[in-house]
């Protein structure tokens, strides 16, 4: 490499170059580029209630008995919908919520693996699959899940996710977009609909097989490894947590149908518009903000100097704007330095509440 | 000796290539922290007096780092301004139409502009975002764009025999010499194990070039053995911010340093700090050596003070 | 961050503290460091009397380069240059020169001689290495040697009038015992001390001997002795040299008071033939390089060449020498006393090397501590070779890492210091590349075995292996655990770094290298948003995944799994959704090969073994090509080859 043959370029002296600069400010520094045009840290938005609470749920692969219609309000709203799946691009909600009831019977296994049912020794597992669809009945309906929705409870948060990703698969509103094949949209049908077919398959047959699982699992408990057993045990405590949390779930759920989010959305947003004001108004008494990093910058600047008794380093003027900064007597804001130092005072400007350069 | 007074902090200061008793300085409010900048342009006084005058100032929006003049035309400024443009200002025209051109480009801080002595139709800005750009006055957007620096490239300096090649000076603690007619750096040197601020060619010498670091050194170096440098000139207490070599003698070199102090170098001598000057009571930044005055050297830093003095005075005397 | 808080940062990055001196400077690695990659000597024998005492000079340096040759397995013709210390040869320049040809060196390695009397060897050493560090050569011998037996001390020459009358000359030109006298006077040294430091010398030489722990310095030398010592043309009988002779088991101070004054004429007389150095025959040899070419040719690296010093003082207290050199040295490279883990100085006689010890304060422990010239002899332009040679097996033998030599120099007066610095053990390793890797041959293994050759093209990366077997649970042992907890393989100990560093956790262990050794970002990226992608797609990895390891391949819910994936990276490399397809994961337009490839490679590639079959894979064409892309690399190629494999390599498996 050209770079190799230009001197002692070897990653050892790099690497002890780097250790000695501080890259640290670096990457601040590297950070400050890709300033964004909006604050990272959105406002929550008016479906604040409701997200949380769904996310809570998702996370503990909780059923969230809501009809879907119901939950228009959160996506239309457009501030950070909470999107389960990935492969749709614009997922109708009802295939959103379908997801959810989906994942009552998406109970992933625990690890534990040695007491699987029997599998077909095919090599290729779409075969694997229509040999099952062949012995098993359809699973293709949603409906004949129901039943088994309402006796089991998903058993952890690791595989939770991944299956309630895959689930949409199912759906043929989604697969449009979720093609393979970029030769053509003729191909791209046949692929998308051999493959979903085969997906369904699949996922059916692992439906059953977790079924099929869950009742082993009773059973076979015992026999696992130590690693295998701890794991279930979490399992267990986890499915604990969930059945001691569905009550506030069945609470807000019963909102959710009464319609008291909309009221509560609305109040939110007229809090929050009642308060701005208030904070414009506040903000021209209030001392000025101190940008803390600012500060803190200039304290470490102030350290790297500090054993230097030099008359004029002591005398310095810069280093006594420093020392202001860093105590937080001086400080930038809106892009104007403010010192106490009468010569550089300039007024306070206004002052957006939300300043997401500072973030 | 000629003092000057800006009322922002001294960045750079360089003398005419045209006249004698000209030169330009760069500076920024604030440190160069934020605010706005100001060029100036001097005239150095025909009698002794301690007074310069100033001939023409241009205000900008951001803090000046550097300037450079013209090789081809008198009164034409280049200056890179903290905002990432740089600016042409010619000083022919009333302060009204200048500048008279502004190239946006650069995404961070322009640190340094040189113009090309042999050629003298182009000129370099390099970059806090890790770039070297090459321009000429007749085009609206950079000739090339050289990015290969792993971090801020704080100075590009222009081989003064060789109209083709640059240096480059950069925060990833290397030094890169490059052919503008290739793609990538010639040669890549790990000069330092800190940042690199500065760099400047023996003008007597095309093969040999200085570099000025973090580490309080200024090295020395024949690019055609670059593991080992000719020289390694310690006796900053701080940053080297920036070296320049003499027009009229080889081995002679000027340095300035956040130790506040400016100093002579002769790196063929065994002893090669040859002399300091402590005039500022900031840091010193800017530092020049004049080329057709032998000996003159002018100074400028966050004192807001900008001095030019003969080699061997004082430069606070008057 | 603001502008004016990053403009401000970079101003405090230049005021940057200054570089670090002292002891962790020295232990750093550049790969323009002087290292010895193999250093020994021949048996010490008494001139005239010892084994050695037939050998001409030419013969004891061709037994050494030899030696070299053979223990390195270096290449000849890599060597570009032999020095060969050497005082009492008149002309040893021939010498040096045909024992280069002899001993089978070819043409283009050069030689030459130098003679800085008693610490010839030691310039042999600073030649080269001063020629290494200069960039005028890259690989170079050393040799210190001297026949006493066949090239005896004929005194000082006649010079002229003009330069013989000049004071300090004729001081110079006095023998060295009178200066042996002059500094036992003169420091107040007297004879007691002198026996007990005699003693304490032969003491030392005798435990190292019947430890065994000069083994790894000395290579036996096959040569020949005179039937009849009378009959310089007589017959003569073969014999192999294998042992010091000079060592005397068992002696006293009291016994060594008993010998009488070897200079009765010199005032205080305290120097005896027991407590001076002994007139010896022998030969020491040390390869020297560059670091970066001793890592390229595969060269273990027993040390690196620090600095050394010169200094010179009145001829007439010769030998106090060291007193001078070595805090010198010590202020040159900023080391104290304490952070050096022992001390060779020569003890050309008792009386000086009490003074040194004492002047410089320094603890029996560390001291010569496998005896000196008092027990071993001095053959004059070996020793300073030889003390080197030492240094570095004691060093080895107590896992230690800094040493001093320190010669002083007869009749000029001169003196030197060396400092050397050691490899590091890290409990069960030994590790003098600067990175381990604790591997086996799993997915997870692959990726920094991978990384780890793709560094070696790139940039000469070297690093040493070990293997786990896991069946044998060395994983769970203290010692692997005190560096991963978690008893996991990989695992990469960096001891470049002091302490050493160890990372566990393979995408932790890919992100470390990358920061650490790949400063011209080849498989990394300089943006902060490129950055991100690849620390994107590394956690993409573990979060997606079943538990690697613990599922049993065939299972449907682990292909599910692996359907998806594939297909969330068929979407990602054929931009399905943004428009823009790629090449590699991460990087900007169509992306680079960094690490995040790396990390995903090595488990999708085996989708075979998932029980998806080529006909399965048809709906990942872009995920197809990237993984043929990835195999042909060479790097991988090497990083998935069987040396990682414990049942192809077992000579890297880390056994009891």
């Amino acid at each position: 490499m050209a770079d190799a043959a230009c001197g002692p370029s070897n990653p050892l002296q790099n690497f002890r170059k780097q250790t000695q600069t501080d890259r640290s400010l670096q990457q601040d520094r590297l950070a400050s580029r890709n300033q964004p045009a909006q604050g990272f840290r959105s406002s929550p938005g008016p479906n604040a209630g409701i997200l949380d609470a769904e996310f809570e749920a998702f996370q503990n692969g909780a059923p969230i008995a809501i009809p879907p219609q119901d939950l228009h309000h959160g996506p239309v709203h457009g501030a950070q919908p909470f999107q389960p799946q990935q492969f749709s691009g614009g997922p109708s909600s009802s295939a959103w919520a379908t997801d959810f009831q989906r994942l009552h019977i998406s109970q992933p296994p625990p690890l534990q693996q040695h007491h699987h049912a029997p599998q077909p020794t095919t090599t290729s597992w779409h075969n694997d699959f229509i040999q099952q669809n062949r012995s098993t009945s359809s699973h293709l309906s949603q409906t004949s899940f129901q039943p088994q929705m309402s006796q089991q409870y998903p058993s952890t948060m690791g595989y939770a996710p991944s299956l309630m990703r895959t689930a949409p698969m199912m759906h043929g509103s989604s697969l449009e977009q979720s093609g393979f094949s970029q030769k053509g949209k003729e191909k791209e049908a046949f692929d998308d609909a051999a493959f979903e077919r085969a997906f369904e398959m699949h996922a059916s047959q692992a439906f059953e097989e977790q079924a099929q699982f869950e009742a082993q699992e009773q059973a076979s408990r015992e026999a696992a490894a130590a690693d295998e057993l701890h794991r279930t045990q979490e399992q267990q405590s986890a499915r604990s947590h969930y059945e001691a949390s569905m009550d506030p779930l069945k609470e807000w759920a019963q909102a959710i149908k009464e319609n008291e989010v909309e009221e509560t959305i609305h109040n939110i947003e007229a809090e929050r518009l009642r308060e701005e004001p208030v904070q414009e108004a506040q903000q021209h008494l209030a001392p000025p903000d101190v940008d803390q990093d600012l500060a803190r910058t200039a304290g470490e600047l102030l350290e790297r100097v500090a054993d230097d008794q030099n008359e004029k380093f002591l005398n310095s003027e810069f280093f006594s704007l420093m020392r202001r900064v860093r105590d937080g007597e001086a400080t930038i804001r809106d892009g104007q330095m403010l010192d106490g130092d009468v010569r550089n005072f300039s007024s306070p400007q206004y002052h957006a509440p939300d300043d997401w350069d500072k973030d | 000796m000629p003092v000057f007074k800006t009322p922002f902090n001294g960045y750079s200061v360089k003398f005419s290539p045209f006249y004698e008793s000209r030169l330009a300085v760069a500076t920024a409010q604030n440190f160069g922290i934020l605010g706005n900048g100001r060029i100036h342009v001097l005239d150095l006084p025909s009698s002794p007096s301690p007074q310069i005058s100033e001939l023409a100032s241009y205000d900008t929006a951001d803090g000046v780092y550097d300037l450079a003049w013209s090789e081809s035309h008198e009164s034409l400024l280049v200056a890179a301004i903290a905002d990432g443009s740089i600016k042409i200002y010619d000083l022919s025209l009333p302060p009204t139409s200048n500048p008279i051109r502004s190239f946006l480009e650069h995404s961070r801080e322009a640190h340094s502009a040189d113009y090309n002595p042999v050629r003298r139709d182009s000129f370099l800005s390099a970059s806090w975002d890790d770039s070297v750009k090459l321009w000429t006055l007749d085009r609206p957007t950079s000739v090339r764009t050289f990015k290969e620096h792993a971090y801020c490239v704080y100075s590009a300096v222009w081989n003064p025999r060789h109209a083709d090649v640059f240096a480059s000076a950069s925060g990833d603690c290397t030094l890169r010499v490059w052919d503008v007619r290739e793609p990538g750096s010639t040669m890549i040197i790990p000069a330092h194990d800190f940042e690199i601020l500065s760099c400047d060619w023996n003008k007597y010498d095309d093969c040999c070039i200085a570099t000025a670091s973090v580490d309080k050194t200024i090295k020395v170096w024949d690019v055609r053995s670059y593991r080992v440098p000719i020289s390694v000139l310690s006796g900053h207490g701080y940053a080297v911010r920036k070296v320049r070599f003499s027009p009229h003698r080889q081995g002679l070199m000027v340095s300035c340093s956040y130790d506040m102090t400016v100093c002579l170098w002769d790196y063929m001598l065994e002893d090669a700090l040859v002399g300091r000057y402590d005039h500022h009571t900031e840091f010193a930044v800017g530092v020049d050596m004049s080329v057709l005055v032998e000996g003159l050297l002018a100074s400028t830093g966050w004192d807001e003070l900008v001095y030019v003095w003969q080699n061997g005075t004082d430069p606070r005397a008057f | 961050m603001t502008t004016a808080q990053s403009r401000l940062s970079a101003l405090t990055s230049h005021l940057t503290p200054p570089p670090p001196t002292g002891k962790a400077a020295l232990l750093r690695k550049a790969p323009d460091d002087v290292v010895i990659t193999c250093a020994l000597r021949t048996p010490l024998t008494r001139a005239r009397k010892g084994p050695l005492r037939d050998t001409p000079l030419e013969d004891l340096v061709v037994a050494t380069l030899a030696a070299l040759r053979a223990r390195s397995a270096v290449d000849p013709a890599a060597v570009e240059d032999v020095c060969l210390g050497n005082v009492l040869h008149p002309a040893a320049n021939y010498v040096a020169r045909a024992a280069v040809l002899a001993a089978g060196f070819p043409v283009t390695t050069a030689a030459s001689v130098a003679n800085r009397w008693c610490s010839s060897g030691l310039l042999a050493v600073q030649t080269i290495a001063n020629q290494i560090r200069a960039g005028q050569i890259a690989c170079g011998i050393a040799v210190g040697a001297e026949s006493m037996s066949g090239t005896p001390d004929g005194g000082a020459p006649r010079l002229s009038a003009r330069v013989a009358g000049h004071g300090k000359v004729r001081d110079a030109q006095m023998p060295m015992g009178w200066t042996s006298e002059n500094v036992a006077a003169e420091f107040g040294v007297g004879r007691e001390a002198q026996d007990g430091f005699a003693a304490r010398s032969q003491g030392k030489a005798e435990r190292a001997k019947r430890e065994g722990w000069t083994r790894d310095e000395i290579v036996e030398v096959e040569t020949e002795v005179l039937v009849d010592p009378a009959k310089k043309d007589g017959e003569r009988k073969r014999v192999v040299v294998t042992e010091d002779d000079g060592v005397r088991p068992g002696t006293t101070a009291e016994g060594l008071g008993k010998i009488r004054a070897a200079f009765p004429q010199w005032k205080p007389s305290t120097t005896t033939g027991g407590n001076a150095s002994q007139v010896t025959d022998g030969a020491a040899g040390l390869l020297l390089m560059r670091r970066d070419l001793a890592e390229r040719m595969g060269q273990p690296i027993l040390a690196k060449f620090v600095g050394a010093v010169v200094v010179g003082l009145e001829p007439k207290i010769m030998g106090i020498g060291p007193t001078y050199a070595i805090p010198k040295l010590m202020e040159k490279v900023g080391l104290e006393m304490g952070d050096v883990d022992l001390f060779e100085i020569n003890e050309a006689f008792s009386s000086m090397g009490v003074y040194c010890q004492q002047k410089l304060d320094i603890p029996e422990e560390k001291f010569n501590p496998r005896g000196g010239a008092v027990a071993l002899g001095h053959p004059l332009g070996c020793t300073g070779a030889r003390q080197i040679v030492t240094a570095l097996s004691e060093l080895k033998r107590r896992n230690e890492k800094i040493a001093v030599t320190s010669i002083d120099s007869r009749h000029t007066g001169a003196e030197h210091g060396i400092l050397l610095s050691r490899p590091v053990v890290v409990e069960r390793l030994t590790i003098d590349k600067g990175l381990h890797l604790l591997t086996e041959a799993t997915p997870n293994g692959k990726k920094v075995q991978i990384y780890l050759e793709e560094l070696k093209i790139a940039y000469g990366t070297a690093w040493t292996t070990s293997l786990i077997d896991l069946e044998t649970d060395e994983q769970k042992k203290p010692w692997f655990l005190r560096l991963n907890v978690n008893g996991r393989i990989p695992v990469l100990v960096d001891a470049s770094q002091s302490p050493p560093v160890s990372v566990m956790e393979s995408s932790a262990i890919l992100v470390y290298l990358q920061e650490n050794f790949d400063g011209n970002n080849h498989f990394g990226f300089g943006t902060p948003h490129e950055r991100s992608q690849v620390l994107q797609w590394l956690f993409f990895w573990h979060a997606a995944t079943p538990v690697q390891g613990q599922t049993r391949r065939q299972d449907a819910r682990l292909r599910l799994e692996m359907l998806r994936i594939y297909s969330v990276l068929e979407h990602h490399l054929s931009g399905k959704y943004n428009g823009v397809p790629r090449d590699y994961l991460a990087g900007d337009g169509s992306g680079k090969y960094s690490i995040a490839d790396m990390g995903t490679w090595p488990h999708v590639k085996a989708y075979r073994s998932v029980g998806f079959s080529d006909a399965d894979m048809t709906p990942f064409p872009k995920l197809l090509s990237w993984i043929q892309a990835i195999s042909q690399r060479p790097g991988v190629i090497h990083g998935i080859s069987d040396k990682y494999d414990s049942e192809e390599n077992s000579a890297l498996v880390l056994r009891n």
